[in-house]
């Protein structure tokens, strides 16, 4: 669980590094993962980001493979979407392990709201909010910026992408 | 010796039993309250104090699509539709909303569209995403934000009764004379759990009490969800304050009383009668956008905040997001 919350972690502190990246056309990222999102979201530009250096040394035996995403509008970085592959020592059906995850994507309790048939938790920041919710073995981050106008509409759009996992 | 040991042991152990069956019921409200919160459904949310009612309808698709629309004794005031990032709002009576008062000159054309009756769209009109714990606010404020807060306001009072109980009209703890509400059809499968207030002080020397004293709630499950809670906050009725005021023996109590009404608790204990209906039925129609002039609506419902100086029938500030009802 720990080394869950490293890796999610360095997929957080990469959320920064992102915008400062030259990012490919590919829309599923590197060997580590098997994450397919279009190429554009509610008119954001879906681009993939390179962490396959970073997350190279990290062995967590509940995760299967990691993606980020950076959505942009031209070149502003509105939000990041983090995607995590649960393996099958996760326990991805087990509502306490799901709140553990929860519990590590921000300060204080998160609140979780129905979203179409998906219970999103969300976290506001003083900058930016978090969204994160389940689907399957996946684990979906979206931190959105506060300037962006359009988080909600975002958040269902990006649930209603099918086959995300591949 | 033995025997001493023995009675101690009995006494613990039915201290222990007492506390289980003090715990059960609370922990099976919070369950029903997230059993339901969670559901798409119709609500109904009244409101009696100080002689003004004030009721809310609305309709939860889920936690990003809801709707409510207020009225004051009986004439509509204002309707609020609220679809992911959208806010769309009708107002029929202008001059019952405060927000349509003192306008920005930005805001003198939304502002007017808004006077003619008409539905207004704003795209990025929902409320920033703040979570307001509900206990932060004074209800009665806003009861647009009351309706849709309303299962977190019944969560705090849950936490803060003295003890729940289920309904059982023959259990000797029950007393019909202090019982303002329906009894559960419990033929028809229905249960109620009862919100037990902590005790009103006795004595002098401890700090005046607040709400959750004066309250009496009561919870009405069918299915294993939520369908109807009905509130009473009253300090006069308060049985103990009844009987110092007919007997005259407890000068203390009725000094109390006057404090509490006179607002010199911990908190302005607002003195009503709170209803909420749910209906859960399958039958129930998604949310859909109305047509209307599209304008900025954040300069007129963006700004306001809860304050003691909050008007009585404002519109719903920027903290709402997730209703819980």
């Amino acid at each position: 669980m720990r080394k869950f919350g490293a890796s999610l972690a360095i997929v957080v502190l990469l959320g920064a590094a992102c915008q400062q990246s030259d990012t490919p056309e590919a829309l599923t990222t590197g060997k580590e993962s098997k994450i397919n999102l279009p190429p554009q979201v509610l008119g954001l530009a879906v681009q993939p980001e390179d962490i396959d250096k970073t997350i190279k040394d990290v062995d967590d035996p509940y995760v299967d493979s990691f993606g980020l995403f950076s959505l942009r509008e031209g070149p502003i970085l509105r939000a990041t979407l983090q995607v995590g592959t649960l393996s099958r020592a996760a326990r991805h059906r087990d509502d306490s392990f799901k709140r553990r995850i929860i519990g590590l994507i921000g300060s204080g309790d998160p609140k979780k709201v129905p979203v179409s048939d998906t219970a999103v938790y969300i976290s506001p920041g003083p900058d930016e909010t978090r969204f994160a919710w389940f689907e399957n073995r996946g684990f979906f981050l979206l931190t959105v910026h506060k300037s962006y106008p359009f988080p909600r509409t975002l958040v269902r759009r990006l649930i209603g992408v099918k086959d995300k996992l591949g | 010796m033995r025997s001493r040991i023995f009675v101690v042991l009995v006494l613990l152990t039915l201290g222990a039993a007492s506390c289980g069956e003090r715990l059960r019921p609370q922990q099976e409200v919070m369950n029903f309250l997230t059993a339901t919160q969670e559901l798409p459904r119709e609500f109904t949310y009244k409101e009696t104090s100080g002689g003004l009612t004030t009721q809310v309808e609305g309709q939860f698709d889920d936690g990003f699509r809801f709707s409510a629309r207020l009225s004051v004794e009986g004439a509509p005031i204002i309707e609020q539709i609220f679809s992911d990032d959208t806010l769309a709002v009708r107002v029929q009576a202008p001059d019952r909303v405060p927000q349509l008062a003192n306008i920005s000159p930005q805001d003198v054309d939304a502002a007017n569209s808004l006077k003619a009756g008409g539905w207004v769209l704003d795209p990025a009109g929902a409320p920033q995403l703040e979570l307001r714990a509900a206990e932060a606010r004074n209800v009665g404020q806003n009861p647009l934000l009351d309706a849709l807060s309303v299962f977190d306001y019944v969560r705090l009072a849950t936490e803060q009764a003295a003890t729940v109980w289920e309904f059982n009209k023959d259990s000797p703890n029950y007393n019909a004379s202090q019982d303002p509400f329906p009894h559960p059809a419990i033929d028809e499968g229905e249960k109620r759990y009862d919100l037990i207030p902590p005790p009103v002080p006795l004595f002098e020397g401890g700090s005046l009490p607040g709400t959750p004293t004066f309250r009496l709630l009561s919870i009405y499950i069918r299915g294993g969800k939520i369908h109807r809670v009905l509130e009473k906050i009253d300090i006069r009725g308060h049985p103990e304050i009844k009987r110092a005021r007919r007997t005259g023996k407890n000068p203390f109590l009725l000094r109390l009383a006057r404090a509490v009404l006179e607002g010199k608790g911990p908190e302005r204990v607002r003195q009503r009668t709170m209803s909420l209906e749910i209906d859960l039925g399958r039958n129930r129609q998604d949310l859909v956008l109305p047509e209307g002039k599209t304008a900025n609506l954040r300069g007129i419902f963006g700004g306001l905040q809860a304050s003691s100086e909050a008007p009585e029938v404002p519109g719903l500030p920027p903290e709402v997001t997730q209703p819980s009802s």
